[in-house]
């Protein structure tokens, strides 16, 4: 294999740019995993397959919804081509201490409308219901579910 | 590349880093890093898709209203890991999961005033996941549309993570 071709650079086996096996690349193991020999469960990033991703954060935030019903809350994130983002939220509550529920909790339903103003850009909106006044906590990724 | 990526050493380690815009990757903190190789998990995806959910007749709690089929992940992963769902509620509105629900009349076993939740969780193995829609009872005065009931069909957007190998310290 010509050098220039391969272009390998291997650093404590950790990070691998460049060639392995018959493809290019960038491969990172987690630690003390070795990039060369890592199955997909040892690995931070992998460019291997179509399907695998990296889910960057495009925003995240808290919101505090007031008591009307119906109140919203839009974050806009860059989406290209109009793919639709991923929008994990969670309400955050304090009993002393601030605790954290995934998804919706006992008093607060969330919903999340995308619209899409222009061709790469895509609003989230979260709706809430009920007449509560919580917070949510929301971070938006990359997504390319559908 | 102007002081935000780091392919290379630093320190004792090889590692590759990358700064959030404005931030000098040299000297960034952990929370200004958009990408760090020497944390144990990441946000790296290996599955995405869509799974439909077909609800039964019964609805009475605490039977489950239905399960997806199986999602294999094409690989058997040594861990479970992280997977996220949300249902799709007709064009561009989700309800992120775990989602619950609250409703009456499903159970009407107490008056009249017993409310029902409704659940969706995920069925995660090393393997696969399914998803699930349970009723289980709660309260609640907050009413919501797009309930999931009986003898329907529902789809759900799924993210499967390669996270959960790390051992916390």
């Amino acid at each position: 294999m010509h050098w220039e071709a391969q272009r390998l650079v291997n650093m404590a086996n950790r990070v691998l740019l460049g060639k392995k096996g018959t493809e290019y690349g960038l491969w990172i193991s987690k630690p003390g995993k070795d990039v060369t020999t890592a199955n997909v469960q040892d690995l931070l990033f992998s460019t291997s397959s179509s399907d695998y991703k990296y889910a960057q954060i495009l925003a995240q935030g808290t919101h505090t919804f007031p008591t009307t019903a119906g109140s919203t809350h839009t974050v806009t994130v860059p989406c290209v081509n109009n793919v639709k983002p991923y929008v994990i939220w969670y309400s955050i509550v304090t009993f002393g201490t601030p605790a954290y529920f995934p998804g919706s909790s006992l008093n607060l339903n969330v919903v999340v409308n995308y619209s899409f103003p222009s061709t790469n850009n895509c609003s989230v909106q979260f709706y809430k219901y009920g007449s509560a006044s919580p917070t949510i906590g929301y971070f938006i990724t990359t997504g390319e579910v559908a | 590349m102007a002081n935000r990526v780091l392919l290379g050493q630093d320190g004792s380690d090889y590692v590759l880093k990358v700064s959030k815009s404005g931030v000098n990757v040299l000297t960034a903190g952990d929370d200004d890093l958009v990408f760090d190789s020497t944390k144990p998990e990441s946000s790296f995806i290996i599955k995405t898709g869509t799974v439909d959910l077909t609800t039964g007749s019964t609805s009475s709690p605490p039977n489950p209203l239905g399960s997806s089929a199986w999602v294999n992940f094409g690989v058997t992963l040594s861990y479970y890991p992280l997977v996220t769902i949300t249902r799709q509620v007709g064009s561009n509105t989700l309800y992120p999961s775990p989602e619950v629900h609250f409703t009456a009349g499903i159970d009407s076993n107490k008056n009249g005033y017993s409310l029902t939740t409704i659940q969706t969780y995920v069925e995660v193995q090393a393997s696969r996941f399914r998803v699930h829609a349970l009723g289980s009872q709660g309260r609640s005065s907050i009413a919501t549309p797009n309930l999931i009931v009986s003898n329907s069909t529902y789809t759900f957007d799924y993210i499967v993570y390669a996270l959960g190998g790390a051992t916390s310290s």
